[in-house]
């Protein structure tokens, strides 16, 4: 491992939560896809639709781990938030009861709201009348209610922000909150990112897209991240918030760190609105970029959890930029083929299965892996998780829009 | 209670998560923490199980479980 930049600035993962398709809880999710097998599954809520099978989180009820006061009030984007959040701050052993919450703040990213209130409450209109319409229409759909309703919950009272940068905005997020961190704007930052967007409208845009797998047949083999016959992603839902503090403050308090957040790199493709710039110039920027705030050479990162969709344009576009500037050593996987594609969410969530990695110096297989693409030229784990000691690694995300993060995580 | 105000205690109590021991006649929606946009939904939901349409300004978090009652048989519930 390269020594610290003098610049170098780490925040410290004290806390950890993480809900999704692999499971509720950072160490059901970590276990599930740890084991390779995919949670794709068929989807009654998508019945008829041309793609029928999603990865949700299974058994999240809102109202019996929220209680129905809460839970009628929130969209599940938010309420997975929550959750995720409750388990983080639970994780660091931090008492919202008792912080100082001026200095707390939280960054977390969504991508398209609350679809399913939207889509129902239009529903209500069209089909019935304005009176039928839920006056919690607004304020259940609007995005940035993420981070309001986390900020309510735990009684965070610093800057309260969300990040949109599609598919990039959990990784985005856990950056500025770093940067929160470093500008010793906050003292406790609750990062991450949160989406649940199964609904019927969203899915199908999804699908006109042309973005998802059409692997009806076979859901549980569509998200084959890095192999010859992927053909899209598979939808998911879920939230990964992590809790970021300094490392002083961690260890003036005996906390437990995870992995350490050592640097954030971003960049715009400026290219296309939905399509990723072929020579993966724009990943490329943002890894230097990530590299070079560490102060790391590309050379020395172990470990990669690449963005890896399974879509056939994004795998080749980021393999191609994780060869250049990377070269062959890292090992690198693609945790999607397991939890599919929680858009707005990946990035924290996959952040965290990179602390996690880390920690326990475990590499999780890419599911569905059994016929690597020629054109990547990468050290892709398939099958069965590697163990091996790991110092430096790397989480990439690509949005819509051109978005492009890069995390570098270092071992505590 | 009698059996309007059962009814619209249950309703409380199934989706809007209104704790059921804290429900009397009596009750005012400020004590059921229930705040404007709740009671909009509340009326809402009175509309589609019961059938019965209020203003949206018929209740406020002053008004009881009680007068609410009232309110709901003036406009011809059969519950």
């Amino acid at each position: 491992m390269t020594g610290s930049s003098p610049a170098r600035f780490d925040a410290a993962i004290t806390g950890l939560g993480l809900v999704s398709a692999a499971g509720i809880g950072a160490e059901a999710t970590w276990e599930r896809v740890c084991s390779g097998v995919s949670t794709a599954a068929r989807d009654p809520a998508l019945a008829g639709l041309p793609v029928d099978f999603s990865c949700r989180v299974p058994d999240f009820d809102g109202a019996k781990l929220l209680g129905r006061a809460m839970a009628w009030r929130l969209d599940r984007f938010v309420q997975l938030a929550i959750v995720a959040a409750r388990q983080a701050i639970a994780d660091a052993r931090l008492d919202p009861g008792t912080w100082d919450g001026a200095r707390v703040g939280v960054v977390i990213g969504n991508s398209l709201g609350g679809t399913d209130t939207w889509e129902r409450q239009y529903r209500f209109l069209v089909e019935g009348a304005p009176q039928d319409v839920s006056p919690l229409m607004i304020p259940m759909g609007m995005a940035n209610m993420v981070a309001g309703c986390v900020a309510i919950d735990c009684q965070a009272l610093g800057p309260s922000l969300v990040t949109a940068t599609a598919c990039a905005s959990g990784s985005t997020s856990v950056g500025l909150a770093r940067d929160l961190l470093r500008s010793d704007t906050c003292d406790v930052v609750i990062a991450g990112g949160a989406e649940s967007a199964l609904s019927v409208g969203a899915v199908t845009g999804l699908q006109r897209m042309g973005a998802l797998s059409s692997r009806r047949h076979d859901p549980a083999a569509a998200s084959r991240p890095f192999d010859v016959a992927r053909d899209g992603f598979v939808a998911g839902e879920g939230a990964g918030i992590l809790v970021l503090e300094r490392p002083a403050d961690a260890r003036a308090r005996g906390a437990d760190v995870h992995a350490l957040v050592s640097g954030f790199g971003a960049s715009s493709d400026a290219y296309h609105a939905t399509a990723p710039d072929p020579a993966g110039a724009g990943i490329e920027r943002a890894v230097r970029a990530a590299l070079r705030d560490a102060g790391i050479a590309g050379e020395d990162v172990d470990h990669v959890n690449a963005h890896g969709t399974s879509t056939p344009l994004n795998d080749v576009t980021e393999a191609r930029a994780l060869r250049r500037t990377l070269g062959e050593r890292p090992l690198v996987t693609s945790t999607k083929g397991v939890t599919g594609h929680a858009l707005a969410a990946a990035g924290s969530i996959e952040a965290g299965l990179t602390a996690l990695a880390l920690r326990h110096g475990v590499v999780p297989p890419t599911a569905n892996l059994t016929d690597l693409d020629p054109a990547v030229d990468l050290t892709v784990v398939a099958g069965t998780a590697t163990t091996v000691s790991l110092d430096v690694a790397l989480s990439t995300s690509l949005g819509f829009g051109g978005h492009n993060a890069a995390l570098v995580l270092v071992a505590a | 209670m009698n059996a309007l105000e059962g009814t619209l205690t249950d309703l409380l109590v199934s989706r809007l998560g209104v704790v059921a021991e804290d429900v009397t006649p009596d009750s005012t929606y400020e004590q059921l923490m229930l705040d404007s946009l709740g009671l909009i939904e509340f009326l809402l939901i009175i509309r589609k199980e019961l059938g019965v349409s209020l203003d949206d300004d018929a209740l406020q978090t002053r008004t009881t479980l009680a007068e609410t009652a009232r309110l709901v048989e003036a406009k011809g519930s059969r519950v």
